[in-house]
């Protein structure tokens, strides 16, 4: 366990030591406070029947938030030691596959938390200054499928980034598995029929609307905690192979 | 031949190294596959947990919002717990329509069957069909069930079926005559919904009588005095309405599930309160609204029953831009503990010109009459029922002071020997609560709750229209300033520097 704790540390350390990360950081602040002052603009004039939390989380700003900032956080996250050689030494430490794996993968989605955090702020603001007491379920709803989404798309990375030496191709396949799975989540909204369900049971876009509103559904947890096991399986299979490849 | 024997002889080391190479590779390639095996084997139980998942494992979902919006009505999912055969689902809308209420009401309508979904996972069946873009599921649907317009939901079961219209779901709030199209007040998808899944599964349609011939009010009756939105509502309900007149056919008919008196004003003849009395002794079943100022022979056949009506207005005297007036509206406010109205605690009912109706005090009689519903405090019965300038409260002359009854429910009390058992009346002090054009909310649901306890259909009580969720911002230019400064200036301005100075740190 305490290797986990020394790899996590180091690795969310370096995060906060890499400017790649705060340009991400940077753009997300800007993508998210220009939809919600945008939203909060358009929605300030008259009663909605839905709130701007639950259009802000929803929203294709989220989305192109996401999309981006996953395959640039975490495609260092192997790629990087693989390059330069410290994942040999590494080797030599009594440090198990399993714990390498768990602790770069804590640490990404730790930072990946701590980048979406500050737009909490937004929402503490809002309720601050709205007239009357505003429902919270859209921002909790909205904050548990960040969590959800964020588990799946920093384990995606973990694989991308364990697949290759090379960063930006480890961005690459971030990208192609996270978009591909929301691609797949617009089906659901173009067909009809008993498929439409079956792909609203992979809709990351249906699942958000869902919390967004306030439901919080113990299905989609199941489906985004399964999906982070199999990626991160896969991750660890990628690490381990080195031992038995060399 | 030296040198050729000596490369014909391969050194000792070359020949290991292949031989080694070759285990090497062999194990390399029961490892791969070994790692393949797992990998799919992994995948694969991830697939059949979430497929298991997905068929059969329906959680009560958590509903996180503060008025508990999306929760189903107790009754909702009693019925739909009930269900012991698949009823079919057909939503039959146009989601991405341009103009009309249906595009707008469509998500709630997938929120809610959604719900529906989770609490009956085996025998409720939902499929949606878009008629703009699955044209071929459209038209043999259109052909089955005789759709001819889109936007309806249609309800199957066995050989029964029932439509709900996107009309029917919605209550319009057409108060603001400058906006481009009403707004949705209020949202009927479950009361509508719980009521269809009821009518497909009902064996025979029960009937309701509504009694003619004494100036009472008509179900067919479309004027604002008339009695056509009950009716449509009951009609909505799988029930059939049908008017009787007993002084042309002196009998009431045996297939009578419910008898309606919906506010005479001439009294009934001795024979026709016979056949209502062995009505009553034969576990009949009636609503009876009585306004003041008449008196129909009903008021004593009544008393055996354990019910004492008042020769009375119920009425409160109230101040209004310093004059005094009086106020013929009893506000009910105050429910009994019983099925019919224990769900409408903290709703005001309004009985217009009403009369007391009250439980005797007679213990011998075999009868349970509860109170349901009383007025507040600041109302009285007053026994002088001409038209005065001026009202007060006098116990001498027979006013009786608030809180003061306004209907009863009368049942068998719960002994075996009981011959009438299965009785049940409801008599309400007022009628006009009910009028087409004086109706509201509150007193449908009232309304619609005793026919279904009188009917014995308890599972529909208690579901009205969902008001729709309304965010108000409300921001002023100050605060909205505030907001984009810190949203789009502060924080990411606060991120870039924080960026750069770690940057010009590490440099250094």
């Amino acid at each position: 366990m305490s290797n986990v704790w020394i790899i996590f540390k180091r690795e969310l350390m370096s995060f906060f030591f890499s400017p790649i990360a705060y340009i991400v950081l940077v753009g997300i602040l800007l993508v998210n406070g220009i939809s919600c002052v945008i939203l909060i603009q358009f929605m300030n004039d008259q009663p909605t029947d839905v709130s701007v939390f639950t259009i802000f989380f929803n929203s294709f700003f989220s989305w192109l938030a996401l999309i981006v900032m996953t395959p640039l956080i975490t495609m260092k996250l192997f790629a990087e030691e693989k390059k330069v050689g410290t994942y040999e030494s590494l080797m030599t430490t009594p440090l198990k596959n399993g714990e390498y794996v768990i602790s770069k993968f804590l640490a990404g989605f730790v930072f990946y938390i701590i980048l979406w955090a500050p737009t909490a702020v937004y929402f503490i603001l809002v309720s601050m200054f709205s007239a009357t007491p505003l429902d919270q379920a859209p921002v909790y709803g909205g904050f548990i499928g960040l969590l959800l989404i964020g588990l799946l798309a920093v384990s995606m990375g973990c694989l991308g980034s364990s697949m290759t030496t090379n960063q930006i191709v480890a961005a690459v396949i971030t990208f192609a598995l996270f978009g591909g799975l929301l691609l797949v989540g617009f089906l659901p909204y173009a067909i009809g029929g008993k498929l439409r369900e079956a792909f609203q049971y992979f809709s990351m876009i249906y699942h958000m609307e869902e919390l967004v509103q306030g439901i919080l559904d113990w299905r989609r947890v199941i489906f985004y905690i399964s999906g982070t096991l199999f990626f991160l399986f896969l991750t660890y299979k990628i690490v381990e192979s080195r031992q038995w490849k060399a | 031949m030296e040198s050729m024997s000596v490369q014909a002889g391969p050194p000792p080391k070359k020949t290991e190294h292949p031989e080694k190479g070759r285990l090497q590779s062999r194990s390399r390639f029961v490892t791969r596959l070994n790692v393949m095996a797992q990998v799919i084997l992994l995948f694969v139980a991830l697939v059949g947990i979430n497929t298991i998942i997905y068929f059969y494992w329906y959680p009560e979902r958590f509903d996180l919002t503060r008025s508990n919006y999306y929760q189903l009505s107790d009754k909702t999912k009693t019925l739909l717990k009930s269900l012991k055969k698949p009823v079919e689902i057909i939503v039959f809308f146009q989601p991405h329509a341009q103009d009309g209420s249906a595009s707008k009401i469509y998500p709630q309508i997938e929120r809610l069957l959604n719900q529906y979904k989770y609490v009956q996972p085996q025998y409720l069946h939902i499929e949606y069909v878009d008629p703009d873009r699955d044209l071929l599921r459209s038209s043999q649907l259109a052909e089955k069930y005789q759709v001819q317009t889109a936007n309806v939901v249609v309800f199957v079961s066995g050989d029964r079926n029932k439509f709900v219209s996107s009309t029917d779901l919605v209550d319009y709030d057409r108060s603001n005559p400058f906006a481009e199209e009403p707004r949705i007040s209020g949202f009927k998808g479950e009361q509508q919904f719980t009521s269809a899944i009821q009518n497909v599964i009902e064996g025979k349609p029960m009937k309701v009588y509504f009694i003619q011939g004494h100036g009472e009010r008509d179900p067919d009756d479309y004027e604002k005095k008339g009695a056509s939105t009950l009716a449509q509502y009951l009609r909505r309900d799988n029930l059939i309405v049908e008017r009787i007149s007993l002084l042309e056919k002196p009998e009431i008919p045996v297939d009578s599930d419910l008898m309606v008196i919906d506010g005479p004003s001439q009294p009934y003849q001795a024979f026709e309160l016979k056949l209502l009395e062995d009505f009553f002794k034969r576990q009949g079943r009636a609503l009876i609204m009585l306004d003041p100022e008449t008196t129909i022979g009903l008021e004593d056949l009544l008393k055996k029953y354990g019910v004492s009506i008042g020769d009375n207005l119920v009425i409160s005297k109230v101040e209004m831009l310093g004059q005094e007036m009086y106020n013929s509206t009893a506000f009910g406010t105050l429910f009994a503990k019983h099925p019919i109205v224990e769900k409408l605690e903290g709703k005001t009912l309004s009985f217009y010109f009403a009369r007391t109706v009250e439980a005797l005090e007679d213990k011998t009689l075999g009868y349970k009459v509860t109170e349901l519903v009383k007025t507040p405090e600041g109302f009285w019965a007053e026994k002088a029922l001409a038209r005065k300038m001026r009202y007060e409260f006098n116990p001498d002359a027979g006013d009786k002071a608030g809180p003061v009854s306004l209907a009863v429910a009368v049942e068998p009390k719960t002994v075996s020997n009981v011959d009438t058992e299965g009785t049940r009346i409801v008599v309400t002090g007022t009628s006009m609560f009910l009028e087409n054009d004086k109706i509201n909310a509150a007193n449908m649901d009232f309304f619609l709750n005793c026919a279904n306890w009188l009917l014995k259909r308890p599972q529909l009580i208690g579901i009205s229209a969902k008001r729709p969720q309304e965010f108000i911002l409300g921001l002023n230019s100050r605060q909205l300033m505030t907001i984009g400064i810190v949203a789009i200036g502060v924080m990411p301005f606060s991120a870039a520097i924080l960026g750069f100075a770690v940057w010009f740190r590490r440099r250094k």
